[in-house]
């Protein structure tokens, strides 16, 4: 089973699709449904709408024939197949098209097949969102492969098997997403960046575990993307490679955070209001500010929250905010040195985006003599 | 019916090079537009994997849709939320700012669940009471059809209370907004930047509200009924409300931890995975 939720293509009509629904066993080959897809994402198309604007289906592609059957499903259920699975194995697609922009989205894939071997990837993340895996750019990430049905050396038909049942490819992409977007969905064939290649000649699972992205660029903590896995089944019987597991995980960056508006090198009586730049906040985040007396340390005593600092983010993508805080007078009950820290919190822990003393003298200096005179 | 694939490509293509009946953009004016999840998600599990040819295996499928707050409930311009679905709320104060000269005074918040379900207590409390870390109030399976409604009121110096405010009345005390609306015109406040700290991250430079695709924010003005008075500011009491779709609960995934890397076994130079089992390049054929 793999996800392909990013796969969001501008598609043919409506008239098109709800024919190709409709009538089913249109006949496109896979590989040549994959070009027309590409084709077809060179238009704008427009995300988000009502589910009810929405058209789904499973897709069931013979391989052999290239004989596909659409089947109109509801947004979650389970069913029997259309048809039976074709002697070289199918594929079951799982599409949903919104009928306003004519956005497409294959969701999703799985390969049913008599022979070949099958494999699944999962992705596992440091953080909980369910609708898909993410993490974040300096985050590990760990992910487990599963692949079954390939012949041992020592099996006694090992010599005369097909390569499809010797060994599987592994694929690990790399994949930026242009300056301001947060999808592929407006992008035509975008450019993905080989990682790795491999490939895996038995029936195991096994995980490969990174510290951190592959994604790179001017600045890692700063790129965004997605990194893709797949496992291929090799090409025999005239049938073409075929993906019998892909899975995706979203990058974000690194939040940056910044606060200006008081001057360390400066003593005030009552402290100013302070501005704060919030850039790239994780998508699950909480960011805010702390106050303790003294110069900045390790592990601080009498730290104090600024209840309107707090910027809480439960979203889709990283976001942006800024603030302005004022009356902080209350938190610097102390003379001397206090520091300033702005913190963000997210399901990997807790950093330090910016730090500020500031200096509070609330001492009256009396300037002024007193003369004794007799 | 039968298409070859350049000509369903071309077709697709010409479909695509023309305006579209009924193409319209759902952007929110002023507002990110986006949703959560940000593109449809889903899955599909085929059951059995390994099959003869002819059986026709069982098919699993489920899709997640890109929601925002219009898309799980209708808001009206009072506030009061009406779910569309089956949705989980929970609901964070952000800042109380009522007081009488220099005395902070309280403000207390109820939340009602149902157009005649009691009215339940979630904050009371001062200024300096407000932890938007903490949520105050939280309800799951809350049905299609289930009206939620806010009501607050203010607390004077003497301990009497003023007049109660509630998005099940029709006063200008209180409104709900959501991403991309913009501030109440009547509440010269805003115009004129007399914003409270823990509004400032809510509104853009034109005075429309930022919020996250699934959040509603509530403001009061509990010392006034009167829009015309100069401390008509709608900030005394603000709360944000964040709805999500009520979702089986499976426990959840697993989940990665810092710790879970010590787990890594080496592997050699010739193999990528921790185990050992793939190896790197391409195989002969």
């Amino acid at each position: 089973m793999g996800k392909s939720y990013g796969d969001g293509k501008s598609g043919s009509s409506r008239l098109g699709i709800i024919l190709r629904i409709l009538l089913k066993s249109v006949s496109i080959h896979f590989i040549m449904k994959k070009q027309l897809l590409l084709l077809a994402a060179a238009a704008p198309c427009v995300v988000s709408a009502d589910p009810a604007d929405y058209v789904n289906f499973v897709r069931q592609i013979q391989q052999d024939s290239g004989v596909e059957w659409d089947m109109s499903v509801a947004p979650n259920g389970m069913r029997i197949s259309p048809t039976g699975v074709s002697v070289a194995g199918s594929f079951f697609e799982l599409w949903a098209i919104h009928n306003r922009s004519v956005s497409e989205y294959r969701l999703d894939e799985q390969y049913v097949t008599a022979y070949t071997p099958n494999a699944t990837i999962t992705i596992v993340t440091g953080d909980p969102y369910l609708a898909i895996p993410r993490t974040r750019v300096d985050q590990p990430f760990q992910v487990q492969i599963s692949v079954a049905g390939l012949l041992d050396e020592n099996h006694p038909s090992y010599a005369t098997a097909p390569d499809a049942a010797k060994w599987v490819d592994y694929t690990n992409y790399t994949f930026a997403y242009p300056d301001e977007a947060y999808s592929f969905e407006d992008v035509r064939n975008p450019v993905g960046t080989v990682v790795t290649e491999g490939y895996m000649e038995e029936t195991a699972n096994t995980s490969i575990t990174f510290s951190a992205t592959n994604l790179t660029g001017p600045d890692l903590t700063q790129v965004k993307g997605e990194e893709v896995f797949t496992i291929t089944a090799q090409a025999d019987f005239g049938v073409s490679a075929t993906i019998l597991d892909s899975e995706k995980v979203q990058i974000w960056p690194i939040a940056t955070g910044t606060i200006s508006g008081v001057d360390s090198s400066r003593y005030y009586e009552q402290v100013p209001p302070v501005s704060v730049s919030l850039v790239n906040l994780y998508p699950d985040s909480t960011t805010y500010m702390r106050i303790y007396p003294g110069p900045r340390k390790e592990r601080p005593d009498g730290t104090k929250t600024i209840n309107s600092s707090f910027v809480i983010m439960e979203d889709s993508i990283p976001q942006s905010r800024d603030l302005t805080v004022k009356s902080m007078d209350r938190y610097f009950t102390e003379e001397g040195i206090h520091t300033v820290e702005l913190l963000h919190r997210t399901p990997f822990g807790t950093d330090l985006l910016d730090v500020v003393e500031i200096n509070v003298d609330r001492t009256i200096e009396v300037n002024g003599g007193v003369i004794d005179q007799e | 019916m039968k298409i070859n694939a350049s000509q369903l490509a071309l077709l697709g293509l010409l479909a695509l090079g023309s305006s579209l009946p009924g193409q319209t953009s759902e952007s929110i004016p002023g507002g990110s537009g986006h949703k959560d999840p940000y593109i449809p998600v889903g899955a599909i599990s085929v059951t059995p994997t390994v099959v003869q040819p002819g059986v026709r295996p069982r098919m699993v499928w489920n899709i997640d849709y890109p929601m925002a707050v219009v898309d799980l409930s209708d808001v009206d311009p009072n506030g009061t939320i009406t779910a569309t679905q089956e949705i989980d709320l929970k609901i964070r104060v952000m800042g109380v700012a009522l007081q009488s000269g220099h005395t902070l005074l309280p403000a207390a918040l109820w939340v009602r669940v149902g157009a005649s379900a009691p009215w339940e207590l979630a904050f009371y409390g001062r200024e300096n009471d407000v932890n938007p870390d903490v949520v105050v109030y939280e309800k799951k399976n809350v049905q299609p059809g289930t009206q939620i409604d806010f009501s607050a009121r203010g607390q004077s110096g003497s301990g009497s209370w003023f007049d109660t405010h509630s998005t099940a009345g029709s006063d200008l005390s209180v409104i709900g907004m959501i991403d991309g609306d913009s501030v109440p015109d009547y509440a010269p406040a805003y115009e004129q930047g007399r914003i409270e700290s823990f509004m400032t991250q809510f509104l853009d430079e034109e005075n429309h509200v930022v919020l996250g695709p699934h959040d509603i924010i509530h403001t009061f003005e509990l010392g006034s009924s009167n829009p015309g008075d100069w401390w008509f500011d709608m900030q005394d009491i603000v709360c944000t409300t964040t709805l999500s779709q009520t979702r089986p609960d499976n426990g959840g995934g697993n989940l990665l931890s810092s710790s879970d890397l010590s787990t890594q076994t080496s592997s050699s130079s010739e193999t990528v995975d921790d185990n050992g089992k793939i190896i790197r390049g391409r195989k002969e054929r």
